[in-house]
């Protein structure tokens, strides 16, 4: 089920929210697995369920979210899903796991220092102040803040891209195996952006931190990550090799993404509009935006098919066998 | 900076402080049958003890005339309550800020007392409601303390002062202390006033309580939803430190400006608890003194009330800043 | 913003680039009126706004702003189409003229009238308002567009849309369109559609750097421009990135005398420290205000 070499793997995760007794499904059926030491991506336009998967992953679906189904999430081989809520705060959220949140702004408690958010992280996992102090510093400067000026500070005097450089440091403070960031450079300028991604592309090759990596921004996902995996209306769209997505995309909802991308640098021929429209609740839910449909698109669900070992959620590709199957 | 904001702060209080005083010298000055001359006129023909206590009282009285120049006057006047001058009581010919003086401690006693244990039996019972939001037992003290705060202190008061005091004859009907002790730093005194204080205190504790804990629970529920409290939960931190520096700590800030007005606002918001209890406070001297038409010490009461307001909301406002570090003054 | 000399000519395209805090929106509300500038003046038609009521008449109606969020811009209890029709009824019309207007307006900028008028701001996207926007700020009939970051708050799909829209309306409507933006890349393509697009590149208050923007991309001159154009996160990743930033930790002061990009430039010189370079031609279409090229 899990090799020891599979960092994560998700199965058969559903997450609805239930306002006035309607259930809104934000996602559907997600499986996936993470290879032990990659960077894997989520991309996925506003709404597309990225943050929901990733506060599902970390067991924070509060009402009216609520999961449904029996998923399955292994954690290097550990069931995280099934263990007692204690155990898993203990030892496997900031140990095992680590998040960066998306809201940069509000994550902080403004009546606290900065370093009392890492000293409360340490002690809660029995690791005493003394021996946390030098390591907080020492990430603090690693973001490029000024450690000691920047720890006795307080959230309301920092800046947004300077918080969002706290909770990064803050993410690496009991060296987890697995980070998980939600934008966590969206709120950035483009050289901090581009100084922080390489931080985690260093801690990731160094020190073998599995990343993932959710945004909505796919350059960054195009020079980040090793493997994507694209979400729309809550369901996987496609699962692939970075350079292969980025470069040659299965989906019709990726080649869109990818097309709709201009460059500095490269040509801009390729670059093309997007139809516009809300995702369909029958057939596929792309198939309001999708130039390629065919009958079939409008009745049934596609499944997420295999294709040299990547998947893709497309009636094209039906020739090839469903996954699991 | 601050310090410039501050000057500016105590001045508007000061300010604030004068003007109450203007408007009560005003009310006497220009009220139609001059209460000023009539007690100034059967002041000349008492027979007064300390002659001393008489010009201080003349002296006080003639700003109150209508006379002469009227901001001559109102400045006199403003510079007799500066001083502490505020007349001679009309019935009892003792000086107002004596009476005052011996009255405000009881009121303290009870306010404070009242307020500090409404306070922290509300706001424990409003956070342990917010965390329970939406359970039968939130939904149930809630009913409960919306309907008890409803209910008008003069009631609640009589209610248990009619049960307690006179059906079950637990506790005093009236008083600060009894008769029979001697009045001093002795034990059955102190026994005494205490056993006296529980139903003036437990009437105003049950006035404020269902206030704090409804504004408790509205504020932990509100910052439950903070995604500092999200993130505080998913980095493990544990749940008791969440409840105390994360929920806690936020829910209860916005509480300490209305703990502080409270306070000032409270010296006045006792006369019906003192009036029922005979509490000899001084908000039962300030009934007395408006069903009896005792002018100068109505009037030394209603500036030490309105004083103990606008020092309440200046401290409120000075001291916020120190406990919570996001308030920067004057930037 | 500190002092700025600019001059935009009638049917042009120009791009501001910067990123927060460099002057760009400050700008851009001086150049709709919104913003009375410290000193110096604003000529609109070679007429001082600010000195003339009429002229400042004339501005507010001939000079329209696209705002970068698309849904605040918009009375979220109000159909699109009470929105859209406040403007147009101000200019007299009426019943079935101002319907059909309306639906005109809607129509030009790519959307189905019948299907957005009724809804609220709440029930369309992110795209389909910021073209709401549009069609508001065109029912005056504009002579100028000032677009800030457009683009900014929409999903990277919906982005090439508006920006073709612009690009048509231009076209089609002959506006001097003004676009602001953090985006190198997105300006790029902005410039591959209409073409002769002018650049400026701002840091600090200041203008440092003008020029044609699709050489200003490819051969950046000033020091800070090359810094952003070389740490932007391209979709081309061709390993050409290179790391330009010398100190380790970030220094977020910002000079106040002499050149505002001073306390991050790795050619920093005494001179610099000291007084504000001025714009200067240093080639053929370019201007650059840094001391590596003289001054
Ligand atoms: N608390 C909530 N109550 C109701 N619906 C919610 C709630 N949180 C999220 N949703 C819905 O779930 C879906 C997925 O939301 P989610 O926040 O996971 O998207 P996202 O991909 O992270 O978007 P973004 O890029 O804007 O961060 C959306 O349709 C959203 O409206
Ligand atoms: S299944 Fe049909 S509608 Fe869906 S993406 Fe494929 S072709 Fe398009
Ligand atoms: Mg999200």
């Amino acid at each position: 089920m899990s090799e020891i070499n599979t960092a994560l793997s998700v199965e058969d995760l559903s997450v609805v929210y239930r306002t006035q007794g309607v259930d809104i499904a934000a996602l559907k059926d997600i499986t996936f697995n993470v290879n032990d030491g990659e960077i894997f991506g989520i991309i996925g336009e506003s709404g597309s369920g990225k943050s929901t998967l990733a506060k599902a992953i970390l067991r924070n679906i509060k009402p009216p979210g609520f999961i449904t189904g029996e998923p399955r999430i292994f954690c290097y081989g550990r069931n995280i899903i099934s263990m007692s809520q204690r155990e898993f705060r203990e030892k496997i959220l900031w140990q095992l796991i680590s998040y960066v949140p998306q809201s940069s702004l509000n994550s902080l408690n403004g009546t606290m220092r900065i370093i009392d958010h890492f000293y409360d992280t340490a002690t809660s996992h029995g690791i005493s102040k003394e021996k946390i102090r030098e390591k907080a510093l020492e990430l603090l400067k690693m973001v490029r803040l000024e450690p000691e000026k920047v720890a006795v500070m307080y959230p309301h005097q920092l800046s947004g891209g300077m918080r969002q450089r706290v909770l990064i440091a803050l993410s690496l403070l009991l060296n987890p195996k697995l980070v998980i960031m939600d934008e966590a450079v969206s709120a950035l300028d483009v050289a901090t952006q581009k100084h922080i991604l390489d931080i985690i592309k260093d801690l990731n090759k160094s020190m073998g931190i599995t990343v993932i990596f959710i945004t909505h921004d796919i350059a960054i996902a195009a020079y980040l990550t090793h493997t994507i995996m694209v979400l729309y209306a809550g369901e996987i769209m496609e699962i692939g090799k970075t350079e292969r997505i980025i470069k040659s995309p299965y989906h019709p909802y990726s080649v869109s993404l990818m097309s709709s991308v201009p460059s500095i640098r490269g040509s801009l021929e390729g670059v093309r509009v997007v139809k516009e429209g809300y995702p369909s609740r029958v057939g596929c839910p792309f198939n309001t935006r999708c130039e390629y449909t065919s009958d079939i698109c409008f009745k049934n669900h596609p499944e997420l098919y295999e294709i040299n070992s990547d998947y893709v959620r497309c009636f094209n590709y039906a020739t090839n066998k469903p996954k699991g199957s | 900076m601050r310090s410039l904001w501050l000057i500016r702060r105590v001045a508007m209080a000061f300010i604030t402080v004068l003007v109450t005083i203007i408007i009560s010298w005003a009310l006497m000055e220009y009220s139609p049958e001059s209460p000023a001359n009539t007690l100034l006129n059967n002041l000349r023909v008492t027979e007064y003890s300390n002659p001393r206590l008489l010009i201080e009282m003349e002296q006080y009285l003639n700003t109150l005339r209508p006379h002469g120049n009227p901001v001559v006057n109102a400045l006199e006047y403003i510079w007799q309550i500066l001083h502490g001058n505020m007349g001679l009581d009309v019935i009892s010919q003792i000086p107002v800020t004596k009476i005052i003086a011996t009255a405000i401690p009881w009121t303290i006693f009870i306010v404070s007392t009242s307020l500090l244990i409404s306070f922290v039996i509300g706001i424990r019972v409003g956070q342990f409601m917010g965390y329970k939001r939406g359970t039968k037992s939130d939904s149930t003290l809630t009913m409960l303390f919306t309907v008890i705060r409803s209910i008008p202190i003069y009631i609640s008061g009589a209610l248990l002062l009619f049960i307690l005091g006179y059906q079950m004859r637990l506790f005093p009907s009236g008083g600060a202390y009894s008769a029979t002790v001697q009045v001093g730093l002795n034990l059955p005194f102190i026994e005494s006033v205490l056993y006296h204080s529980i139903l003036p205190i437990a009437t105003l504790t049950l006035a404020n309580l269902g206030g704090w804990a409804l504004h408790m629970r509205a504020n932990t529920i509100y910052t439950l939803g903070e995604d500092y409290v999200t993130y505080a939960e998913l980095r493990g931190i544990t749940s008791r430190q969440i409840e105390t520096k994360y929920v806690g700590r936020n829910a209860l800030l916005p509480l300490y400006t209305s703990l502080v007005i409270a306070i000032g606002f409270s010296f006045g918001g006792s006369v019906f608890v003192e009036q029922i209890f005979s509490y000899p406070g001084i908000g039962n001297l300030l009934y007395y003194s408006i069903t009896n038409n005792d002018y100068t010490l109505e009037m030394g009461i209603f500036i030490i009330l309105i004083t103990a307001v606008v020092i309440g909301v200046l401290l409120a406002d000075l001291t916020y800043s120190l406990i919570d570090p996001r308030v920067k003054t004057g930037d | 913003m500190k002092k700025i000399n600019l001059d935009i000519n009638e049917g042009e395209s120009l791009a501001i680039i910067g990123e927060s805090g460099a002057g760009k929106t400050t700008l851009g509300r001086v150049l709709v009126g919104l913003q009375r500038p410290d000193a110096g003046e604003y000529l609109y038609d070679n007429i001082n706004v600010w000195k003339n009521r009429r002229a400042m008449k004339r501005l507010r109606k001939e000079v329209q702003y696209i705002y970068q969020d698309p849904i605040s811009s918009l009375n979220p209890s109000k159909t699109i189409y009470e929105s859209m029709s406040f403007p147009l009824r101000k200019q007299g019309l009426r019943g079935d003229a101002l319907r059909e207007r309306v639906s005109e307006l809607l129509k030009e900028v790519g959307l189905n009238a019948g299907e957005v008028e009724s809804r609220y701001p709440s029930q369309l996207s992110g795209g389909q308002l910021q073209r709401v926007n549009i069609a508001r700020a065109l029912s005056v009939n504009p002579r100028v567009l000032i677009a800030d970051e457009p683009v900014t708050m929409l999903d990277a799909s919906y982005r090439i849309g508006i920006i073709d829209l612009l690009v048509r309306l231009k076209k089609e409507r002959n506006l001097t369109l003004v676009f602001i933006t953090h985006d190198l890349a997105i300006s790029r393509y902005l410039d591959y559609r209409i073409s002769g697009v002018r650049g400026i590149v701002m840091y600090g208050g200041i203008i440092v750097e003008r020029g044609d923007l699709n050489s200003l991309i490819k051969n950046p001159r000033h020091p800070y421009s090359q810094y952003l154009v070389n740490s932007t996160i391209d979709i081309v990743n061709d390993g050409e990135l290179q790391s330009v930033s010398k100190s380790n930790v970030e220094n977020i002061t910002r000079a106040e005398i002499g050149c505002p990009y001073s306390t991050h430039c790795p050619f920093v010189m005494e001179k610099c420290k000291e007084k504000e370079p001025l714009l200067m031609k240093i080639e053929e279409n370019r201007e650059v205000a840094c001391y590596i090229y003289g001054g």
